[in-house]
Protein backbone atom coordinates (compact mmCIF):
# COMPACT_ATOMS: atom_id res chain seq x y z
CA UNK A 1 0.00 0.00 0.00
CA UNK A 2 2.87 1.86 0.69
CA UNK A 3 4.73 2.05 -2.29
CA UNK A 4 1.69 2.04 -4.68
CA UNK A 5 1.10 5.43 -2.67
CA UNK A 6 4.86 6.38 -2.71
CA UNK A 7 4.59 5.67 -6.87
CA UNK A 8 1.85 7.15 -7.37
CA UNK A 9 2.64 10.71 -5.31
CA UNK A 10 5.85 10.53 -7.42
CA UNK A 11 4.62 10.38 -10.92
CA UNK A 12 1.45 13.03 -9.88
CA UNK A 13 4.16 15.43 -9.13
CA UNK A 14 5.75 15.15 -12.36
CA UNK A 15 3.14 15.09 -14.51
CA UNK A 16 1.95 18.23 -12.07
CA UNK A 17 5.37 19.70 -12.87
CA UNK A 18 5.22 19.47 -16.25
CA UNK A 19 1.87 20.84 -16.43
CA UNK A 20 2.47 23.41 -14.06
CA UNK A 21 2.44 27.06 -15.59
CA UNK A 22 5.76 28.36 -13.65
CA UNK A 23 7.53 29.76 -16.73
CA UNK A 24 9.22 33.43 -16.92
CA UNK A 25 9.59 35.42 -19.81
CA UNK A 26 12.68 36.11 -21.13
CA UNK A 27 12.60 39.85 -19.34
CA UNK A 28 12.35 38.30 -15.89
CA UNK A 29 15.31 36.26 -16.13
CA UNK A 30 17.49 39.26 -18.24
CA UNK A 31 16.76 41.12 -14.62
CA UNK A 32 17.66 38.34 -12.43
CA UNK A 33 20.81 37.91 -14.30
CA UNK A 34 21.71 41.66 -14.13
CA UNK A 35 20.45 42.43 -10.53
CA UNK A 36 19.29 45.10 -8.94
CA UNK A 37 20.68 47.59 -11.88
CA UNK A 38 20.06 51.00 -11.90
CA UNK A 39 21.03 50.53 -15.69
CA UNK A 40 17.74 49.48 -16.63
CA UNK A 41 13.50 49.83 -15.65
CA UNK A 42 11.08 47.27 -16.49
CA UNK A 43 7.58 48.82 -17.64
CA UNK A 44 4.66 45.52 -17.36
CA UNK A 45 1.80 45.40 -19.28
CA UNK A 46 -0.01 41.62 -17.39
CA UNK A 47 -2.47 39.50 -18.88
CA UNK A 48 -5.40 41.59 -17.06
CA UNK A 49 -4.38 44.94 -18.20
CA UNK A 50 -4.49 43.89 -21.87
CA UNK A 51 -7.55 42.62 -21.71
CA UNK A 52 -9.18 45.68 -19.92
CA UNK A 53 -7.22 47.64 -22.69
CA UNK A 54 -8.95 45.37 -25.15
CA UNK A 55 -11.81 45.83 -23.71
CA UNK A 56 -12.37 49.77 -22.59
CA UNK A 57 -10.44 50.91 -25.44
CA UNK A 58 -11.88 48.53 -28.24
CA UNK A 59 -13.45 52.25 -29.85
CA UNK A 60 -9.99 54.07 -29.78
CA UNK A 61 -8.16 51.22 -31.51
CA UNK A 62 -7.97 50.11 -35.10
CA UNK A 63 -9.11 46.70 -36.02
CA UNK A 64 -6.00 45.55 -36.59
CA UNK A 65 -4.85 46.13 -33.17
CA UNK A 66 -7.30 44.81 -31.83
CA UNK A 67 -6.78 41.70 -33.72
CA UNK A 68 -3.54 42.03 -32.79
CA UNK A 69 -4.63 42.17 -28.86
CA UNK A 70 -6.21 39.03 -28.80
CA UNK A 71 -2.90 37.59 -29.23
CA UNK A 72 -0.83 39.33 -26.75
CA UNK A 73 -0.73 37.89 -22.91
CA UNK A 74 1.66 40.45 -21.41
CA UNK A 75 4.14 42.74 -22.55
CA UNK A 76 7.65 43.81 -20.90
CA UNK A 77 9.31 47.06 -22.22
CA UNK A 78 13.31 47.21 -20.49
CA UNK A 79 14.75 50.22 -21.45
CA UNK A 80 18.32 51.67 -20.38
CA UNK A 81 17.91 54.84 -18.32
CA UNK A 82 21.08 56.06 -20.18
CA UNK A 83 22.95 56.12 -23.50
CA UNK A 84 26.03 54.50 -21.67
CA UNK A 85 26.53 50.76 -21.47
CA UNK A 86 24.51 50.30 -23.74
CA UNK A 87 26.01 47.83 -25.63
CA UNK A 88 27.15 45.29 -22.71
CA UNK A 89 23.58 45.35 -21.86
CA UNK A 90 23.20 44.14 -25.52
CA UNK A 91 25.71 41.73 -25.31
CA UNK A 92 24.47 40.64 -21.68
CA UNK A 93 21.31 40.08 -23.47
CA UNK A 94 22.10 38.30 -26.16
CA UNK A 95 24.42 35.58 -24.37
CA UNK A 96 21.61 35.07 -22.41
CA UNK A 97 19.33 33.77 -25.57
CA UNK A 98 21.61 32.50 -27.46
CA UNK A 99 23.30 30.20 -24.17
CA UNK A 100 19.74 28.48 -24.34
CA UNK A 101 19.31 27.28 -27.12
CA UNK A 102 16.58 24.81 -26.95
CA UNK A 103 14.29 27.29 -25.48
CA UNK A 104 15.04 30.87 -27.89
CA UNK A 105 15.29 30.55 -31.44
CA UNK A 106 16.62 33.51 -33.66
CA UNK A 107 13.72 34.39 -36.16
CA UNK A 108 15.22 37.52 -37.56
CA UNK A 109 18.61 39.84 -37.54
CA UNK A 110 19.29 42.73 -38.40
CA UNK A 111 22.49 44.16 -37.51
CA UNK A 112 22.24 44.52 -33.87
CA UNK A 113 18.29 44.49 -34.43
CA UNK A 114 17.11 41.28 -33.48
CA UNK A 115 14.14 39.30 -32.82
CA UNK A 116 13.91 35.66 -31.31
CA UNK A 117 10.62 33.43 -30.56
CA UNK A 118 9.88 30.69 -27.84
CA UNK A 119 8.22 28.13 -29.25
CA UNK A 120 5.81 25.27 -27.54
CA UNK A 121 4.78 22.50 -29.73
CA UNK A 122 3.70 24.49 -32.93
CA UNK A 123 2.97 27.78 -30.91
CA UNK A 124 5.23 30.89 -30.53
CA UNK A 125 4.59 31.73 -27.25
CA UNK A 126 7.35 34.36 -26.46
CA UNK A 127 9.02 36.87 -28.52
CA UNK A 128 11.50 39.19 -27.36
CA UNK A 129 13.03 41.93 -29.47
CA UNK A 130 16.58 43.70 -29.04
CA UNK A 131 16.58 47.24 -30.64
CA UNK A 132 18.58 50.23 -30.05
CA UNK A 133 16.47 53.69 -30.52
CA UNK A 134 17.72 56.74 -30.38
CA UNK A 135 21.13 55.62 -28.47
CA UNK A 136 18.71 53.26 -25.64
CA UNK A 137 18.74 49.98 -24.96
CA UNK A 138 15.19 48.64 -25.68
CA UNK A 139 14.11 44.79 -24.95
CA UNK A 140 10.42 44.41 -25.90
CA UNK A 141 9.00 41.30 -24.49
CA UNK A 142 5.90 39.61 -25.65
CA UNK A 143 4.45 36.84 -24.30
CA UNK A 144 1.04 35.45 -25.95
CA UNK A 145 -0.06 33.00 -28.77
CA UNK A 146 1.69 33.44 -32.24
CA UNK A 147 1.43 31.59 -35.14
CA UNK A 148 3.26 32.52 -38.73
CA UNK A 149 0.43 34.58 -39.73
CA UNK A 150 -0.18 36.71 -36.46
CA UNK A 151 3.41 37.28 -36.17
CA UNK A 152 4.07 38.78 -39.80
CA UNK A 153 1.21 41.00 -38.96
CA UNK A 154 2.89 42.10 -35.92
CA UNK A 155 6.27 43.08 -37.11
CA UNK A 156 5.13 44.61 -40.51
CA UNK A 157 4.22 48.32 -40.72
CA UNK A 158 1.13 47.99 -42.73
CA UNK A 159 -0.11 51.41 -44.94
CA UNK B 1 12.15 -8.62 69.61
CA UNK B 2 14.51 -6.20 68.41
CA UNK B 3 12.86 -4.10 65.65
CA UNK B 4 15.86 -2.12 65.33
CA UNK B 5 16.92 -3.77 62.00
CA UNK B 6 12.86 -3.22 60.87
CA UNK B 7 13.03 0.92 61.82
CA UNK B 8 15.67 1.18 60.33
CA UNK B 9 14.36 -0.56 56.92
CA UNK B 10 11.77 1.90 57.05
CA UNK B 11 13.69 5.50 57.25
CA UNK B 12 15.70 3.82 54.98
CA UNK B 13 12.10 3.19 52.50
CA UNK B 14 10.73 6.61 53.18
CA UNK B 15 13.87 7.91 51.91
CA UNK B 16 13.51 5.40 49.05
CA UNK B 17 16.87 3.81 49.79
CA UNK B 18 15.39 0.52 50.17
CA UNK B 19 15.92 -2.06 47.30
CA UNK B 20 12.98 -4.29 46.13
CA UNK B 21 14.26 -7.72 48.33
CA UNK B 22 14.54 -4.86 51.54
CA UNK B 23 10.60 -3.76 50.42
CA UNK B 24 9.70 -7.17 50.66
CA UNK B 25 11.10 -7.49 54.00
CA UNK B 26 9.15 -4.62 55.41
CA UNK B 27 5.74 -5.52 53.56
CA UNK B 28 6.45 -9.39 55.22
CA UNK B 29 6.55 -8.30 58.17
CA UNK B 30 3.88 -5.50 58.29
CA UNK B 31 1.54 -8.87 57.80
CA UNK B 32 1.83 -10.28 60.49
CA UNK B 33 -0.56 -9.65 63.71
CA UNK B 34 0.62 -8.52 66.91
CA UNK B 35 2.83 -5.99 65.62
CA UNK B 36 4.27 -3.43 68.14
CA UNK B 37 2.59 -0.25 68.94
CA UNK B 38 5.22 2.43 67.91
CA UNK B 39 5.01 0.39 64.17
CA UNK B 40 1.62 -1.04 64.14
CA UNK B 41 -0.18 2.40 62.40
CA UNK B 42 2.33 2.02 59.71
CA UNK B 43 0.59 -1.45 58.69
CA UNK B 44 -2.35 0.24 56.76
CA UNK B 45 0.23 1.55 54.35
CA UNK B 46 2.17 -1.63 53.16
CA UNK B 47 -1.58 -3.58 53.64
CA UNK B 48 -3.02 -1.47 50.89
CA UNK B 49 0.00 -2.02 49.00
CA UNK B 50 -0.87 -5.81 49.15
CA UNK B 51 -4.30 -5.34 48.24
CA UNK B 52 -3.82 -2.97 45.55
CA UNK B 53 -1.59 -5.66 44.02
CA UNK B 54 -4.28 -8.41 43.58
CA UNK B 55 -6.56 -6.43 41.69
CA UNK B 56 -6.92 -7.98 38.31
CA UNK B 57 -8.78 -8.04 35.20
CA UNK B 58 -12.23 -10.11 34.81
CA UNK B 59 -11.82 -13.36 32.81
CA UNK B 60 -14.36 -11.59 30.01
CA UNK B 61 -11.73 -9.84 29.10
CA UNK B 62 -8.99 -12.42 28.16
CA UNK B 63 -11.86 -13.68 25.38
CA UNK B 64 -12.76 -9.75 24.37
CA UNK B 65 -8.82 -9.41 23.19
CA UNK B 66 -8.07 -12.28 21.99
CA UNK B 67 -11.36 -12.17 19.70
CA UNK B 68 -9.75 -8.87 18.22
CA UNK B 69 -6.39 -10.41 17.52
CA UNK B 70 -7.82 -12.94 15.60
CA UNK B 71 -9.63 -10.66 13.33
CA UNK B 72 -6.24 -8.81 12.81
CA UNK B 73 -4.11 -12.39 12.87
CA UNK B 74 -6.70 -13.65 9.79
CA UNK B 75 -5.24 -11.19 7.68
CA UNK B 76 -1.47 -11.33 8.68
CA UNK B 77 -1.57 -15.22 7.85
CA UNK B 78 -3.23 -14.59 4.29
CA UNK B 79 -0.91 -11.86 3.48
CA UNK B 80 2.03 -14.05 4.64
CA UNK B 81 1.31 -17.16 2.16
CA UNK B 82 4.56 -16.52 0.08
CA UNK B 83 3.53 -17.48 -3.62
CA UNK B 84 4.62 -15.77 -5.89
CA UNK B 85 1.03 -13.55 -6.86
CA UNK B 86 1.53 -12.42 -3.25
CA UNK B 87 4.92 -11.03 -3.57
CA UNK B 88 4.51 -9.35 -6.61
CA UNK B 89 0.77 -8.31 -6.43
CA UNK B 90 1.43 -4.89 -4.47
CA UNK B 91 4.11 -3.67 -7.08
CA UNK B 92 1.55 -4.65 -9.74
CA UNK B 93 -0.78 -2.64 -7.96
CA UNK B 94 1.65 0.14 -7.82
CA UNK B 95 2.14 -0.25 -11.42
CA UNK B 96 -1.42 -0.29 -12.72
CA UNK B 97 -2.19 3.18 -10.58
CA UNK B 98 0.97 4.67 -12.56
CA UNK B 99 -0.24 3.76 -15.30
CA UNK B 100 -3.54 5.23 -15.18
CA UNK B 101 -1.98 8.24 -13.77
CA UNK B 102 0.71 8.47 -15.88
CA UNK B 103 -2.15 7.87 -19.14
CA UNK B 104 -4.36 10.55 -17.40
CA UNK B 105 -1.73 13.06 -17.46
CA UNK B 106 -0.42 12.68 -21.10
CA UNK B 107 -4.33 12.36 -21.96
CA UNK B 108 -4.43 15.98 -20.13
CA UNK B 109 -1.86 16.92 -21.44
CA UNK B 110 -2.54 16.26 -25.62
CA UNK B 111 -5.97 18.11 -24.81
CA UNK B 112 -4.58 20.93 -23.99
CA UNK B 113 -2.24 21.63 -26.25
CA UNK B 114 -5.02 21.48 -28.82
CA UNK B 115 -5.54 24.58 -27.64
CA UNK B 116 -3.12 27.55 -28.18
CA UNK B 117 -4.34 29.00 -25.23
CA UNK B 118 -2.57 26.28 -23.30
CA UNK B 119 0.23 26.86 -24.92
CA UNK B 120 1.08 29.97 -22.68
CA UNK B 121 2.55 28.37 -19.98
CA UNK B 122 3.45 31.73 -18.12
CA UNK B 123 2.33 32.05 -14.33
CA UNK B 124 0.07 34.99 -14.87
CA UNK B 125 0.98 36.12 -11.00
CA UNK B 126 4.48 37.16 -12.55
CA UNK B 127 3.17 40.44 -14.37
CA UNK B 128 2.53 43.30 -12.19
CA UNK B 129 1.58 46.03 -13.87
CA UNK B 130 3.45 49.01 -13.58
CA UNK B 131 0.19 50.78 -14.37
CA UNK B 132 -3.01 50.97 -12.96
CA UNK B 133 -4.25 53.71 -15.00
CA UNK B 134 -4.90 51.99 -18.59
CA UNK B 135 -3.71 55.43 -20.20
CA UNK B 136 -0.19 55.02 -18.54
CA UNK B 137 -0.84 51.21 -19.93
CA UNK B 138 -1.60 51.73 -23.81
CA UNK B 139 0.95 54.60 -24.20
CA UNK B 140 3.60 51.90 -22.76
CA UNK B 141 2.12 49.09 -25.00
CA UNK B 142 2.03 51.35 -28.33
CA UNK B 143 4.99 52.41 -27.71
CA UNK B 144 6.09 48.52 -27.70
CA UNK B 145 4.31 47.80 -30.69
CA UNK B 146 5.33 50.50 -32.83
CA UNK B 147 8.75 49.02 -32.13
CA UNK B 148 7.66 45.38 -33.45
CA UNK B 149 5.95 47.42 -36.50
CA UNK B 150 9.37 48.64 -37.39
CA UNK B 151 11.45 45.12 -36.74
CA UNK B 152 10.62 44.01 -40.37
CA UNK B 153 12.25 47.16 -42.11
CA UNK B 154 14.95 45.48 -43.80
CA UNK B 155 18.32 47.27 -43.39
CA UNK B 156 20.46 44.29 -43.28
CA UNK B 157 20.45 40.34 -44.00
CA UNK B 158 17.27 38.80 -42.65
CA UNK B 159 17.22 35.25 -41.33
CA UNK B 160 13.98 33.57 -42.59
CA UNK B 161 11.48 32.82 -40.91
CA UNK B 162 10.06 29.40 -40.37
CA UNK B 163 11.76 28.43 -43.62
CA UNK B 164 9.25 31.06 -45.44
CA UNK B 165 10.23 33.97 -46.65
CA UNK B 166 8.75 37.29 -45.13
CA UNK B 167 6.54 38.66 -47.39
CA UNK B 168 5.20 42.30 -47.49
CA UNK C 1 13.04 -9.64 20.95
CA UNK C 2 11.86 -11.98 17.74
CA UNK C 3 8.26 -13.37 17.16
CA UNK C 4 6.33 -12.32 19.97
CA UNK C 5 3.61 -14.28 20.84
CA UNK C 6 0.32 -12.90 22.01
CA UNK C 7 -0.88 -15.24 24.50
CA UNK C 8 2.81 -16.00 25.85
CA UNK C 9 4.37 -12.55 25.62
CA UNK C 10 1.54 -10.10 25.85
CA UNK C 11 -1.74 -11.34 27.32
CA UNK C 12 0.25 -12.35 30.72
CA UNK C 13 1.45 -8.18 31.21
CA UNK C 14 -2.95 -7.60 31.34
CA UNK C 15 -3.04 -7.61 34.75
CA UNK C 16 0.22 -5.17 35.60
CA UNK C 17 -1.57 -2.53 32.19
CA UNK C 18 -4.89 -2.73 33.81
CA UNK C 19 -3.51 -1.49 37.35
CA UNK C 20 -1.51 0.96 36.39
CA UNK C 21 -4.51 2.20 33.91
CA UNK C 22 -6.70 1.71 36.94
CA UNK C 23 -4.08 3.94 38.99
CA UNK C 24 -3.78 6.93 36.45
CA UNK C 25 -7.62 6.74 35.16
CA UNK C 26 -9.46 5.83 38.50
CA UNK C 27 -11.95 4.09 36.52
CA UNK C 28 -12.18 0.38 36.06
CA UNK C 29 -14.28 0.33 32.93
CA UNK C 30 -11.97 2.81 31.32
CA UNK C 31 -8.85 1.44 32.47
CA UNK C 32 -9.94 -1.86 30.87
CA UNK C 33 -10.18 -0.33 27.38
CA UNK C 34 -7.01 1.44 27.84
CA UNK C 35 -5.75 -1.99 28.88
CA UNK C 36 -7.18 -3.79 25.64
CA UNK C 37 -5.95 -0.80 23.68
CA UNK C 38 -2.63 -0.98 24.54
CA UNK C 39 -2.31 -4.65 23.91
CA UNK C 40 -3.82 -4.62 20.44
CA UNK C 41 -1.01 -1.57 19.46
CA UNK C 42 1.64 -3.18 20.81
CA UNK C 43 0.76 -6.46 19.28
CA UNK C 44 0.25 -4.38 16.07
CA UNK C 45 3.51 -2.88 15.94
CA UNK C 46 5.73 -6.37 17.18
CA UNK C 47 7.41 -6.53 13.67
CA UNK C 48 9.14 -3.21 14.87
CA UNK C 49 9.80 -4.10 17.99
CA UNK C 50 12.57 -6.76 17.61
CA UNK C 51 15.44 -4.69 19.04
CA UNK C 52 13.10 -3.88 21.92
CA UNK C 53 14.57 -4.19 25.88
CA UNK C 54 12.02 -4.97 27.75
CA UNK C 55 8.44 -5.73 25.77
CA UNK C 56 7.46 -5.06 29.22
CA UNK C 57 8.39 -1.58 29.63
CA UNK C 58 7.57 -0.56 26.53
CA UNK C 59 3.96 -1.99 27.30
CA UNK C 60 4.06 -0.45 30.58
CA UNK C 61 4.83 3.28 28.81
CA UNK C 62 2.42 2.96 26.05
CA UNK C 63 -0.32 2.35 28.69
CA UNK C 64 0.52 5.23 30.67
CA UNK C 65 0.36 7.37 27.57
CA UNK C 66 -2.94 6.04 26.76
CA UNK C 67 -4.74 6.61 30.19
CA UNK C 68 -2.90 9.94 30.17
CA UNK C 69 -4.57 10.50 26.59
CA UNK C 70 -7.92 9.73 27.87
CA UNK C 71 -7.36 12.44 30.59
CA UNK C 72 -5.88 14.91 28.58
CA UNK C 73 -3.08 15.05 31.51
CA UNK C 74 -0.29 14.95 28.92
CA UNK C 75 -1.00 18.46 28.21
CA UNK C 76 0.53 18.93 31.53
CA UNK C 77 3.20 16.86 31.65
CA UNK C 78 6.76 18.28 32.69
CA UNK C 79 9.33 16.85 33.94
CA UNK C 80 10.15 19.31 36.84
CA UNK C 81 10.20 17.92 41.05
CA UNK C 82 7.57 20.66 41.88
CA UNK C 83 5.11 18.13 41.19
CA UNK C 84 1.96 19.94 42.51
CA UNK C 85 -1.90 19.08 43.22
CA UNK C 86 -2.71 20.56 40.53
CA UNK C 87 -1.20 17.12 38.78
CA UNK C 88 -3.97 15.11 40.68
CA UNK C 89 -7.13 14.16 38.87
CA UNK C 90 -10.69 15.19 39.49
CA UNK C 91 -11.71 12.77 42.19
CA UNK C 92 -13.76 14.81 44.32
CA UNK C 93 -11.80 15.69 46.97
CA UNK C 94 -13.41 14.97 50.10
CA UNK C 95 -11.48 16.64 53.08
CA UNK C 96 -9.07 14.79 54.77
CA UNK C 97 -11.43 14.87 58.29
CA UNK C 98 -14.18 13.68 56.69
CA UNK C 99 -11.98 10.04 56.14
CA UNK C 100 -11.44 9.60 59.81
CA UNK C 101 -14.51 7.32 60.05
CA UNK C 102 -13.82 5.24 57.04
CA UNK C 103 -11.89 2.14 56.91
CA UNK C 104 -8.25 2.04 56.95
CA UNK C 105 -7.43 0.44 53.70
CA UNK C 106 -10.15 3.34 52.07
CA UNK C 107 -8.32 5.98 53.27
CA UNK C 108 -5.12 5.22 52.32
CA UNK C 109 -6.19 4.22 48.98
CA UNK C 110 -7.59 7.65 49.01
CA UNK C 111 -4.48 9.50 49.78
CA UNK C 112 -2.81 7.79 47.19
CA UNK C 113 -5.25 8.59 44.68
CA UNK C 114 -4.69 11.97 45.52
CA UNK C 115 -1.37 12.07 44.98
CA UNK C 116 0.31 13.67 41.70
CA UNK C 117 0.18 11.34 38.60
CA UNK C 118 3.70 11.07 38.13
CA UNK C 119 3.57 10.67 42.14
CA UNK C 120 0.47 7.79 41.94
CA UNK C 121 2.46 6.19 38.98
CA UNK C 122 5.59 5.72 39.64
CA UNK C 123 4.93 4.68 43.48
CA UNK C 124 2.45 1.98 41.98
CA UNK C 125 5.25 0.62 39.19
CA UNK C 126 7.57 0.62 42.46
CA UNK C 127 5.84 -0.70 45.21
CA UNK C 128 2.98 -2.79 43.58
CA UNK C 129 4.45 -3.79 40.46
CA UNK C 130 7.61 -4.24 41.73
CA UNK C 131 9.87 -2.70 38.85
CA UNK C 132 13.76 -1.46 39.67
CA UNK C 133 14.01 2.40 39.23
CA UNK C 134 15.83 2.04 36.29
CA UNK C 135 13.20 0.29 34.59
CA UNK C 136 10.89 2.84 35.84
CA UNK C 137 12.60 5.71 34.54
CA UNK C 138 12.72 4.27 31.46
CA UNK C 139 9.02 3.98 31.06
CA UNK C 140 8.72 7.59 32.59
CA UNK C 141 11.08 9.00 30.32
CA UNK C 142 13.34 10.12 33.09
CA UNK C 143 16.14 9.88 34.74
CA UNK C 144 17.04 7.15 37.68
CA UNK C 145 17.72 9.95 39.92
CA UNK C 146 13.98 11.99 39.71
CA UNK C 147 12.51 8.70 40.23
CA UNK C 148 13.87 8.29 43.19
CA UNK C 149 13.60 11.74 44.83
CA UNK C 150 9.84 11.18 43.04
CA UNK C 151 9.24 8.14 45.07
CA UNK C 152 10.93 9.34 48.48
CA UNK C 153 8.26 12.64 48.39
CA UNK C 154 5.34 10.09 47.51
CA UNK C 155 6.08 7.95 49.74
CA UNK C 156 6.14 10.68 52.67
CA UNK C 157 3.62 12.44 51.67
CA UNK C 158 1.18 9.28 52.14
CA UNK C 159 2.74 8.93 55.58
CA UNK C 160 2.37 12.70 56.18
CA UNK C 161 -1.37 12.23 55.27
CA UNK C 162 -2.11 9.38 57.13
CA UNK C 163 -0.68 10.45 60.20
CA UNK C 164 -2.95 13.64 59.64
CA UNK C 165 -6.03 11.60 59.50
CA UNK C 166 -5.15 9.69 62.32
CA UNK C 167 -4.42 13.14 64.69
CA UNK C 168 -8.01 13.96 63.40
CA UNK C 169 -9.55 11.10 64.68
CA UNK C 170 -7.26 11.21 68.20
Amino acid sequence: MKRALFSLAFILCTVLSLSAQTEKDFSSRFLEQEGVSAEVNCQTIGPDMIAQLASSYATQLSNEEVAQLKNIKSMRVVRSISTTKVDELFHDALSLLQQDKGRYYEILSYGEKKLFGRKKNKTIVELILLVREDGFFNLVNLTGTYDEQTLKQLISKTQ
Amino acid sequence: MDYKYIEQLLTRYFEAETSIEEEQILRAFFRQDNLPENLCHFAPLFATLDEEATCTLPDSFDDRVLQRISETAQQVVRAERPTLLNVIRPWLQAAAAVVIVVLTGFGAQRAFDRSDNAAWDYNPASFQNSYDNPQQAYKVLENGLELFRRTAQADSVMAPLESKTLQK
Amino acid sequence: MPNIDFRSDLLPLKNKLFRLALRITMDAVEAEDVTEDTLIRVWEKRSELENIRSLEAYCLTVCRNLALDRHNLRANQNDSLDDTDHEAIDVAPSPLDQLVNSDNLARVREIFARLPERQRTMLQLRDIEGLRHSQIAEIMQTSEETVKVTICRARQRMRKDFETIENYGL
